[in-house]
């Protein structure tokens, strides 16, 4: 089998991504009232410390990161804890929410100071107070990935936004070009890495253009990997490789590898965090499709109701039948807007149905092989897709099953119109559910 | 209640869908069935149109019994149909499309459980059964109609009733079913045996397609002419084609002279990758989706299986036509294939 430095994976016939890249970034009016959920993380619902009746200010944490793999949240406005309720998030998980009404004041600021003259653990502090996550989706809690991996030789930074309609990171590069430079000069300080390796797509010449003025000025050695735009670039390990040439092994982290991986929205949350001691209280996201009036990125106070963020961008088309929160090929598709904009939200896109029509019926497969061809971890589908049908969950686990990403390409290729990814969810959550309950499952 | 239907991601859909898949095959045989209407006659295009009807019947049949709902739009019974037709030799029985076509339909791929589960590629499979039972009918090969040489068309003043009592043998057969006049006379390739024969073929003959044989198999020209769109379109894949083509030259180059008692290493690879159904069958037969392998290492040993089991039947044994067998036996292998090639994950240290 060879083992080429082809990117398998699949090119997405059309990306979108210049819809929503025309205006610069917009702030989002204030709404009423926000609601702010204890799980925008990876890992275990951070711990309530305010109540309710209480007030608030912004950038008040409102919870502490719990044992284990947690990160605190902050308060995005200033207000009055009105209720705690259950809310559920737009990628399905349900989580208990603080509702603050916002006063009409809301004078906090966060005013720069010099970053440079902190020492590493203070850094490190700073980071972690601020409750960031991974913000590319993925919304690990960084301050532990980063005290995870003490010996960091490579710093290759995120800004290959691979998936279709998103442009927030693109955004961000090239409107906020400092932040995010500065954000990588102060990883870069704190884990001590020799090389940075920013990882740009190659038809975003703006942001390549904007990146490469940054390091001319400041006259330092990182270095721009333009990349090619195949779907999904972004995956860390296959940026990685794009990058570097360093394969990472599959039971591997990064890490591992003395190499550390961040988005550019995570990087400029860095920033914030270290320069302006500006916790983790906003992000900016892309509100594009072609259901949406007025395509953009927009700069939304978390907790804020994507409902309220929609109506105050222009608002959706007639005749849209399709929310995703994310990308189109690995995002979530919303029953409704009522759910707040939450710290792993990179997008909200609203589809008529001419171009995300309703599934058409499976049909049986032909075994033509595109899937597997398309498939960038290397993995089956197919054989998956075979075994998950007859329910021969072993025997998928040992067909490498868990090494599957859900990245979205084989089902892209099919021409059966499988719901592959469907199948190995399902596959997956009742093997995890055997697990739990400490059952040995059955092959039927 | 919801505002939005939830489903699960991808959200978006770029590949062909099988019907697109299955109807470009069928349009890039096309070339291939005019040029044998153009050679044998209109005779061809209805024993090929009575393969076409035969199959989508037998499907519908089955669809019925099956209790399946009508699955003749995704274009695989037209396709196995006019496979089917384009390996009959252009004068034959009614009986033998129409027995070989419900065959192929209705048990080797129906009765397996449709589309994408069977297990034999179901055109070879009828085209063996009819020449296992009506060898006779089945080796019986007709003059081309008209000659086309050199881009001028010469149309031979042959009435329909006298074409059918010019027959003979097709390349393969002279080469194959004469051994003993061969040798006696001492020629040394399969082109001189054929000049021996009163059959003024040259390679361009065997390239164009202007010799005896199936209805769609003679012409590599045109078969190659509609392979090119289904290279582009990634439904044809090189490892496999190529591994099959390479084999046979190979092998017709290492062995091929035996027959000629010229020893090894002298045999004529060209003769034997343009004669018979190794250009459809190449082409068109082995890339068959559902029956061969799906990774690329099981696919070139695919290849490489049918290339040897070809020359072997056409080289050592009495059927002058290897390919169709070749097919039958690497698809029963298949499944084993696939079991030997196996694909592991990114970075995955075994």
């Amino acid at each position: 089998m060879f083992r080429t430095q082809r990117l398998h994976g699949v090119e997405l016939k059309e990306r979108f991504k210049s819809f929503s890249l025309h205006t610069p970034i917009t702030d989002c009016p204030l709404p009423e009232s926000v609601a702010i959920p204890l799980l925008q993380h990876k890992g275990t619902p951070a711990q309530l410390m305010v109540g309710i009746g209480e007030g608030v200010k912004r950038g008040q944490i409102l919870a502490q990161a719990a044992d284990g793999v947690s990160a605190a949240v902050h308060s995005s406005v200033s207000g009055v804890v009105k209720e705690i309720k259950e809310i559920r998030l737009y990628n399905g998980f349900v989580s208990q929410a603080l509702v603050i009404a916002l006063h009409s004041e809301q004078n906090v600021c966060f005013p720069p100071s010099d970053w440079e003259v902190l020492s590493s653990k203070e850094i490190f502090q700073r980071i972690n107070f601020a409750g960031i996550v991974g913000l590319g989706g993925a919304t690990f809690p960084t301050s532990i990935k980063l005290s995870g991996f003490p010996a960091v030789d490579t710093l290759v930074v995120n800004g290959a936004e691979c998936e279709p309609y998103l442009s927030c990171d693109q955004a961000v590069l090239q409107q906020e070009t400092e932040k995010v430079f500065a954000g990588i000069s102060i990883v870069k300080k704190l884990m001590g890495a020799r090389q940075v390796w920013i990882g740009i797509e190659k038809e975003n010449h703006d942001s390549i253009a904007k990146m490469q003025e940054a390091i001319d000025r400041a006259q330092v050695d990182f270095q721009i990997k333009t990349l090619s735009s195949t779907y999904p670039q972004g995956d860390e390990k296959l940026l990685i490789r794009s990058c570097t040439g360093i394969l990472v092994p599959a039971d591997q982290l990064p890490g591992q590898q003395g190499i550390l991986v961040l988005n550019v929205m995570t990087l400029r949350a860095i920033y914030e965090a270290v320069a302006l001691n500006k916790p983790l209280i906003e992000r900016i996201l892309t509100l594009s499709g072609p259901g949406m009036k007025n395509p953009g990125n927009v700069r939304v106070p978390l907790g804020t109701s994507m409902k309220w963020v929609v109506q105050q961008m222009g608002g959706l088309k007639e005749g849209v039948t399709q929310i995703l929160a994310g990308g189109p090929m690995m995002g979530f598709s919303l029953p409704d807007l009522d759910t707040p904009v939450v710290k792993g939200v990179s997008g909200i896109l609203a589809f008529e149905d001419a171009l995300v029509p309703l599934p058409e019926k499976e049909q049986k497969c032909i075994r033509c092989s595109l899937c597997i061809d398309a498939c960038p971890f290397g993995i089956q589908p197919q054989l998956l897709y075979e075994l998950l049908r007859k329910r021969k969950y072993e025997k998928a686990k040992i067909a490498f099953l868990f090494y599957c990403k859900e990245c979205g390409c084989c089902d892209y290729v099919c021409p059966a119109k499988i719901p592959l990814v469907s199948y190995f969810k399902e596959g997956k959550r009742y093997l995890s559910g055997q697990k739990k309950s400490g059952k040995e499952s059955q092959d039927e | 209640m919801s505002e939005y239907p939830v489903r699960f991601s991808p959200f978006i859909y770029g590949g062909d869908k099988t019907r697109k898949i299955m109807w470009s095959v069928s349009f890039c045989l096309f070339p291939a069935l005019v040029g044998g209407v153009v050679f044998f006659g209109p005779l061809a295009a209805w024993i090929v149109g009575l393969c076409i009807i035969t199959s989508l019947l037998s499907e519908w049949i089955f669809n019925l019994l099956f209790q399946q709902g009508n699955t003749l739009g995704d274009g695989s019974a037209f396709l196995t149909g006019l496979l089917l037709g384009l390996m009959m030799p252009p004068y034959v029985p009614w009986y033998i499309p129409v027995t070989g076509a419900f065959f192929a339909v209705g048990v080797v791929k129906m009765a397996f459980g449709g589309l994408g589960r069977n297990l034999f590629n179901p055109a070879i499979a009828g085209r063996v059964l009819v020449s296992l039972i009506w060898a006779k009918e089945m080796s019986h090969w007709q003059k081309p109609f008209y000659y086309l040489k050199d881009g001028l068309l010469k149309i031979d003043a042959v009435s329909s009733a006298t074409v059918y009592a010019i027959s003979g043998a097709s390349p393969l057969e002279l080469v194959a079913n004469h051994q003993d006049k061969i040798v006696a006379a001492g020629l040394k390739n399969p082109l001189e045996a054929m000049k021996y024969f009163e059959k003024n073929w040259d390679y361009l003959d065997l390239f164009v397609g202007n010799i005896f044989g199936s209805i769609g198999e003679t012409s590599a020209l045109l078969l190659i002419l509609g392979s090119i769109y289904l290279y582009k379109k990634k439904i044809i894949r090189f490892d496999l084609t190529f591994s099959f083509f390479a084999t046979i030259a190979l092998l017709a180059w290492m062995l091929g002279g035996l027959l000629f008692n010229r020893g090894l290493m002298s045999g004529d690879p060209l003769f034997h990758l343009l004669s018979g159904g190794v250009m459809l069958g190449g082409f068109f037969m082995i890339t068959d989706m559902v029956t061969h392998p799906m990774t690329s290492g099981g696919r070139i040993f695919f290849g490489v299986g049918c290339g040897i089991i070809t020359m072997l039947f056409r080289l050592f044994t009495y059927f002058p036509e290897g390919v169709m067998f070749a097919i039958l036996i690497m698809n029963l292998l298949t499944p084993l294939i696939n079991k030997m090639f196996v694909v592991y994950p990114l970075g995955y240290e075994k």
